[in-house]
């Protein structure tokens, strides 16, 4: 180690007394560089760092419209739904207006023929005590022209005299 | 007992390749890697500009960028908001992952000999050369102390700057805000630059046992670079935050 600290000693000394340049003084490489670095920065903005950040941007964009996208099929989904429910709800009631309108209907039915038939069944009850009403005057003086008679003969039985009088 | 004399025992301390380009002194290895690095965040950015979507199942690549985008863009808007300055995300993500590459790219174990017989790696990490960061701090320095004049005004800016919270801290205001460029730089230097010294240090074991302790240190060293590299990119949004916040703002 002690020879090469040595060495590069000699090579510092040696180049101080040929006078060569010292290497910490820059040189005319400064420019060279200094183009090299700022066509590098020109392409590097141009080419990628604009283009990248327009990425990023469009990738920002691009989450943010899927989360919009979501949001608005969430929105039409339950919209859909509570529209499905109404109709469901508006649909049951309807049946159920029909089902008491046809009962309604129905009793009605049943009440009218229920009050023909009683009227029938009225009439004919009319017709049937005035038919033996009428049957019952008729037979009546009949026989109560012939109680007279029978009692006679009824009395004459009983006291065993023929029916002469 | 190992020569120092022999090119493969002396460490090679801050040595650079040159070559005169356009007047100026340039070190061509630091280039030559700047420019590999250079190449794979490119490529990796194309990569993400071909494929990249937001509806489909996103790419590796686009995963790579899109973490660092998010994780850089929560850094920014917890510590200043993203509308004051909009450009501090483009920068601080390609200094990251510029950065980031530019560590990681000296792991790969790519040597060559040079014509003195000296081996010598093929792509040293950029960052152990002072030029790389003292120019992306320096260009962080300019460039929030810009976004500062912006929000505070040409004369408000540099009285905040300078009075900070009190006034009679003036003087370490100052020193801390000349300090805060070298920092910045030198942080990243020292690091990067002890990953090469301490594989100069590894490579003069005996061969029977250095896998050993390099294996070890590269593992490391991802993990300095790494954290290097989020430093620079944190310490980078702090500074703008910093430079943009104003009276109001102080709780």
């Amino acid at each position: 180690m002690d020879v090469a600290v040595i060495s590069g000693a000699t090579v510092l000394a040696s180049e101080a007394e040929s006078g060569t340049t010292n290497f910490l003084v820059p040189n005319g490489t400064f420019f060279f560089i200094l183009a090299i670095f700022l066509i590098v920065f020109g392409v590097i903005a141009k080419f990628v760092v604009q283009p990248v950040q327009k990425v990023l941007d469009e990738r920002v964009r691009l989450a943010a419209q899927t989360a919009l996208d979501n949001r608005r099929a969430a929105e039409q989904d339950a919209a859909a739904e509570s529209e499905f429910k109404q109709e469901l709800t508006s649909a049951r009631s309807e049946a159920g207006g029909i089902r008491d309108r046809s009962r309604a209907e129905g009793r009605q039915v049943a009440d009218e023929l229920r009050a023909v038939a009683n009227a029938k069944v009225a009439e004919e009850v009319r017709q049937a005590s005035e038919s033996l009403e009428a049957q019952k005057d008729g037979l009546t003086p009949a026989l109560n022209a012939s109680v007279e008679s029978l009692s006679v003969a009824l009395a004459n039985r009983i006291i065993g005299v023929d029916g002469v009088r | 007992m190992v020569n120092a004399t022999s090119p493969v025992s002396s460490i090679e301390v801050g040595h650079h390749t040159t070559a005169t380009w356009l007047g100026l002194t340039v070190n061509t290895d630091t280039i030559y890697a700047t420019l590999v690095a250079a190449a794979v965040t490119l490529v990796l950015a194309f990569i993400l500009r071909a494929k990249v979507t937001s509806t489909g199942v996103p790419s590796g690549v686009q995963l790579f960028w899109e973490a660092i985008t998010v994780q850089m863009r929560s850094q920014v808007q917890s510590s200043m908001g993203l509308s004051l300055a909009p450009f501090v995300l483009p920068l601080v993500v390609s200094l990251f992952v510029f950065i980031l590459v530019a560590n990681w790219i000296s792991v790969l174990p790519l040597q060559y000999t040079s014509a003195d017989g000296a081996t010598l790696e093929l792509l040293k990490p950029p960052a152990s050369d002072i030029n790389f960061v003292l120019a992306l701090a320096l260009l962080v320095f300019i460039c929030y102390h810009a976004a500062g004049f912006r929000r505070s005004g040409i004369i408000g800016y540099p009285i905040k700057v300078t009075k900070g919270h009190v006034a009679f801290l003036a003087p370490i205001n100052l020193v801390e805000e000349i300090a805060k460029p070298i920092s910045l730089s030198l942080r990243l230097f020292g690091n990067i630059f002890a990953g090469v010294i301490m594989v100069g240090l590894i490579a003069l074991l005996p061969t029977y046992i250095m896998w050993a302790p390099n294996a070890i240190w590269k593992t490391f060293d991802l993990f300095v670079g790494l954290i290097q590299a989020f430093i620079f990119a944190l310490l980078t949004i702090l500074y703008f935050s910093q430079a943009t916040e104003t009276q109001d703002a102080h709780h």
